[in-house]
């Protein structure tokens, strides 16, 4: 017994950062209690995050179990952990909607909180609660938007969200019946039982559902377009990589490429995926519609480099998921810039260029690493993608990869169509040539955003030191 | 910092102080444009000035003058190994003259954007943007560099002609843009490919020494690609056995590279954006596009389509000729078709470029001079005709042939010059469209007979092609020029005048050199035949030795 409680606060000891933030988020709620100020809220919300950035410690390079093996930490989670972190800690910098009161910052702190045990679940009952956690909170904190129609967006995601939670449950009750455990380090492979593998498809749905993978897409849509753009641009990044995360946990640890028909399946799915957010992102008038068609291609070519096997690609994926995540926050600051100012649709922006120049050359800069130009960072994702592609197919021989490849390459001319109609529409299009007044720090930090893409294509070397501290096993 | 990397980044330089100047300094943007644009030109003329053109070479290592190279991208990308990218550049007898002929033209393009008054910020900020990824592009030695300069280049173009062309100015740079962009995709493939099959055997040393472990490292590096230095079945390896609907891959990677340059250069069929871009793209962006961006499609067709896949050359050479064919004949008899001078002159460029790709696809020593003495001497003369209809443009707001005759009695000065240049375009010997055309179709007959690639009867026809260039040249300028003075609005006659000193500047050194390398052509010849002979040989060799036994 003495024991057992000694290890368990040696473990605690070691996600000490992960329990303070829990800890913070409760002292967050009692503050809001007392003020509105959103200043406050603002400062409290970053320090919590400062220290869980203080008290983090790098994980080693292999990987380590805790908590009787519920609890999984190597440098691959804890680069995450830290991605995530720094990312929402540059929401703030967003300027401020309507009902941002104290519970959107316990919300914001709840779906980090949630994805970072997410990421650190061994135990499928842990990973079910993280899930969870980030699930409602993301349900909740998409109804704080403004637009008129939020309630179809939040009740769609809540009933989407709701139905894959539960399939899931499903799925992982009977893997737990045949494993006899819900470890999944400790999983065996089952061969060809029908219902096991009946448990096993459904409980992947779930978490396609979480990383938006056709066919549980469909919620995708409404939900960016009426959601707050902070909480968006958190949902569609931090849960998203988060699920990419586990996903990766997953298909190691159920063995779940062993079975033959499973790598056609999920390229099949990708292809889908791709091909459904270029293609329908063509006919969006919204701008925020059509980057969320958008991010729903990007989730495919995420997970492209996942079904590769050995490596291939997850150092490439690593890569691809800190560019998303950049360009995820530039792209949201500047629609959440415009949106103050009530331009929304596409033919909004006609003419908005010849009086802002500057914005509109971020604005471009931005979706050319969306699509994957040159000489920003999204070229990089693009090209090590295409390197994984190629290089697991020069090996393999695989058809299906090759497929994968060529549509996701003309997925970027296709992307190109769309992206661009928004610099179309500023710089070329001339019907109201009226000048967007946008207070100075906003601009400022748009800029910023924009120009980390630009600087982290011209010099590599930062961002190629932190990656590759990382073990990838 | 070398001469090389002060041509490309000059601009970036030029590029900051226009973006910190305010707006309502309009005059000053094309003062700095000009400065930046003739600091280029003079560092050009410098490099030509220094270049050797003696200096023989045994191996691609040895052959490119002025380089600097830098480590820009050294990643580690797990399984697959270590991916390795340079700042490298380097100039060759071929790339070095075109370095030169952007540098002039980039001037020109400067001096006849004088008059643009909307937006004239961006219009010079853009501009200088674009004379940077230019001339990088054809000094780049890496892949990923070069393709970072060849698809950069895009976006000031997109911008340049949407903004500030004519009235179906969207369609016209959503085509461009789409079509470039398309292209560009299949040439990445390849490049993607040809880095995973090509690695670095210093640095590869050098990393396992620093890890410990067995490491490689794949690289973008063109002079490692050039000599061949290919991994044993990797993709695109030569006789590894991949291949795709009977067809080897390194086959496939060749005709997508023939492809996306086409699409650049362009070639029939996949020529239609060249006269929308050309008809709707202000003057001065229509002269770097004629001038300069089609070149980029022959440079890459050159340097990186011919040199790496000398296999695929040789084993589509018979194809790839007539495909030059059909663009000569084509696009003359669409030129001949064209009321709008604008429109003749852009299918004119699509009938001269059939020729640089005939001329490549013989693969003789004949060919290859003329192909490249074409290229140049086409960025020259093409140039030219579009500044003499933005002259006419200026003046009449119109390029209808039909709506004018009789400009010789009005515009005696302005006859001379358009008499000139279109004799230039259409061949005339003493003047350097003849010469090209000649070494040309003298590589295409030759061909059969020397090496056995192309058949006579293309070059034979090709010929056909000048025929047609003298008969939509003369007829518009009889039209045009000849009979009695008459012009289609009363209004116009007012409007119209000879020659402005600004336009003599442009034309008169364009004239001069059109006719002192009709005149000598040894000049341009000699300084580049020492790498034509290796690229020659160079293929002939290794294109039988890659070849799918």
């Amino acid at each position: 017994m003495n024991d057992q409680l000694n290890q368990i606060l040696n473990d605690l000891i070691l996600v000490k950062a992960d329990a303070v933030l829990i800890f913070s988020s409760v002292v967050f709620l009692i503050i809001g209690l007392t003020t509105t100020s959103r200043l406050i809220l603002k400062s409290f919300y970053v320090i919590s995050l400062l220290v869980y950035l203080l008290l983090h410690e790098q994980a080693d390079l292999s990987v380590i179990y805790l908590f009787s093996d519920f609890y999984k930490t190597s440098s691959i989670q804890s680069f995450f952990k830290l991605l995530f972190i720094v990312f929402s800690g540059f929401l703030v910098f967003y300027p401020s909607e309507k009902k941002q009161g104290v519970e959107f910052y316990f919300l914001m702190l709840a779906i980090i909180i949630g994805s970072i045990f997410m990421i650190s679940a061994n135990h499928l009952l842990l990973f079910y609660i993280a899930i969870e956690l980030t699930s409602f909170s993301s349900y909740l904190i998409i109804s704080l938007g403004s637009g008129k129609r939020v309630f179809e967006g939040s009740f769609k995601y809540l009933i989407f969200g709701g139905t894959s939670s539960a399939i899931m449950l499903y799925g992982i009750s009977i893997l737990y019946g045949y494993q006899e455990t819900l470890l999944v380090s400790q999983f065996t492979y089952f061969g060809d039982e029908p219902f096991y593998l009946f448990g096993l498809l459904t409980a992947f749905a779930g978490l396609l559902f979480k990383v938006s993978i056709f066919p549980f897409h469909i919620w995708v849509p409404s939900t960016y377009q009426e959601g707050p753009n902070a909480a968006v641009s958190l949902v569609a990044t931090v849960p998203k990589l988060a699920g990419f995360l586990v996903l990766i946990h997953w298909l190691d640890g159920m063995k779940f490429f062993s079975y033959d028909w499973a790598r056609p399946l999920f390229t099949l799915l990708i292809i889908f995926t791709i091909s459904i957010g270029v293609l329908a992102a063509l006919r969006q008038k919204n701008v925020k519609r059509m980057v969320s068609y958008g991010a729903i291609a990007h989730s495919g070519f995420l997970m492209a480099m996942l079904i590769l096997p050995d490596g291939f690609g997850v150092n490439s994926f690593l890569w691809y998921a800190v560019i998303y995540a950049l360009s995820n926050l530039a792209i949201f600051m500047m629609i959440s810039i415009f949106e103050k100012k009530s331009i929304i649709e596409l033919e909004d922006y006609s003419g908005l260029g010849s009086k802002n120049a500057l914005l509109g050359a971020v604005f471009t800069v931005i979706l050319l690493a969306l699509i994957g130009l040159p000489p920003t960072l999204g070229f990089n994702a693009k090209l090590y993608m295409f390197s994984s592609l190629l290089g697991y197919y020069q090996l393999s021989n695989d058809l299906w990869i090759l497929t994968l490849f060529i549509v996701a390459i003309f997925s970027i001319v296709v992307s190109l169509f769309f992206y661009l109609k928004v610099p179309y529409n500023m710089f070329l299009k001339s019907s109201n040539e009226v000048s967007v007044n946008i207070n100075l720090p906003e601009k400022l930090v748009a800029t910023i955003f924009s120009l980390l893409l630009l600087l982290g294509f011209l010099y590599p070397e930062l961002l190629i030191t932190i990656i590759d501290n990382i073990n990838l096993d | 910092m070398s001469l090389l990397s002060l041509i490309i980044f000059i601009p970036f330089l030029a590029a900051g102080i226009i973006l910190l100047i305010p707006q309502r300094f309009t005059p000053i943007f094309k003062w700095v444009a000009l400065l930046s644009t003739s600091a280029q030109f003079v560092l050009a003329i410098i490099l030509i000035i220094n270049f050797d053109p003696q200096l023989s070479a045994n191996s691609w290592g040895e052959i490119f003058q002025f380089v600097e190279k830098k480590q820009w991208i050294l990643l580690n990308l797990g399984t697959l190994g270590w991916l390795s990218a340079e700042y490298h550049v380097g100039v060759d007898g071929l790339s070095v003259w075109l370095v030169v002929l952007s540098a002039l033209l980039l001037v020109i393009g400067v001096l006849s954007s004088w008059k643009v008054t909307r937006r004239t910020k961006g219009y010079f900020f853009l501009y200088i943007m674009l004379s940077s990824t230019i001339v990088g592009c054809f000094v780049a030695l890496d892949l990923m560099l070069f393709y970072v300069f060849f698809e950069f280049m895009l976006l000031p173009m997109f911008f340049l002609i949407g903004i500030w062309g004519g009235i179906r100015r969207t369609y016209a740079s959503i085509k461009f843009f789409l079509y470039t962009l398309f292209g560009s995709l299949f040439i990445l493939v390849v490049f993607v490919g040809l880095y995973l099959s090509v690695s670095d055997a210093d640095l590869s040393a050098k990393l396992t020494e620093q890890t410990g472990i067995e490491q490689v490292v794949h690289t973008f590096n063109m002079v490692t690609i050039l000599d061949g230095n290919y991994d044993n079945g990797a993709i695109l390896s030569p006789n590894t056995g991949f291949e795709i609907a009977g067809i080897p891959m390194r086959y496939w990677a060749f005709l997508f590279l023939v492809i996306g340059f086409s699409i650049k250069l362009p070639i029939v069929p996949v020529h239609t954006w060249l006269p929308d871009a050309h008809v709707e793209a202000p003057t001065a962006i229509s002269v770097l596009l004629a001038g300069i961006l089609l070149k980029i499609g022959g440079y890459g067709l050159f340097r990186v389509a011919y040199a790496m896949f000398p296999d695929g050359a040789m084993h589509y050479a018979q194809p790839i000729a007539i495909l030059g064919l059909i663009s000569i004949i084509y696009g003359g008899m669409n030129a001949m078709a064209q009321g709008d001078l604008k429109r003749l002159i852009a299918y004119s460029s699509i009938s001269h470029m059939g020729f640089v790709l005939l001329g490549l696809a013989t693969l003789t020593s004949e060919g290859i001079n003329g192909s490249m003495f074409q290229m140049l001497s086409h960025g020259l003369i093409s140039s030219a005709l579009f500044l003499i209809v933005g002259v006419y443009y200026d003046r009449t707001g119109d390029r209808k042939i039909e709506n004018a005759s009789g400009l010789a009695i009005r515009l005696p000065n302005y006859t001379f010059f358009t008499a000139l240049f279109f004799f230039a375009s259409l061949g005339l010997p003493g003047m350097s469209g003849f010469v090209g055309e000649l070494f040309v179709l003298l590589g295409a007959v030759g061909s059969e007979n020397s090496n056995g690639l192309v058949s006579s009867w293309v070059g034979l026809v090709a010929v056909l092609g000048i025929i047609i260039s003298a008969a939509y040249y003369l007829w518009a300028f009889q039209r045009m020029f000849m009979g009695r003075f008459w012009l289609r609005k009363p209004e116009w006659e007012e409007a119209i005048e000879d020659l402005k000193p600004r336009e003599w500047i442009m034309l008169v050194p364009l004239g001069a050199m059109v006719i002192y390398f009709g005149l000598f052509p040894n000049v341009i010849f000699d300084a580049m035949s020492e790498t034509v002979r290796f690229f020659t040989d160079h293929i002939l060799t290794q294109g039988v030795e890659y070849a799918p036994k």
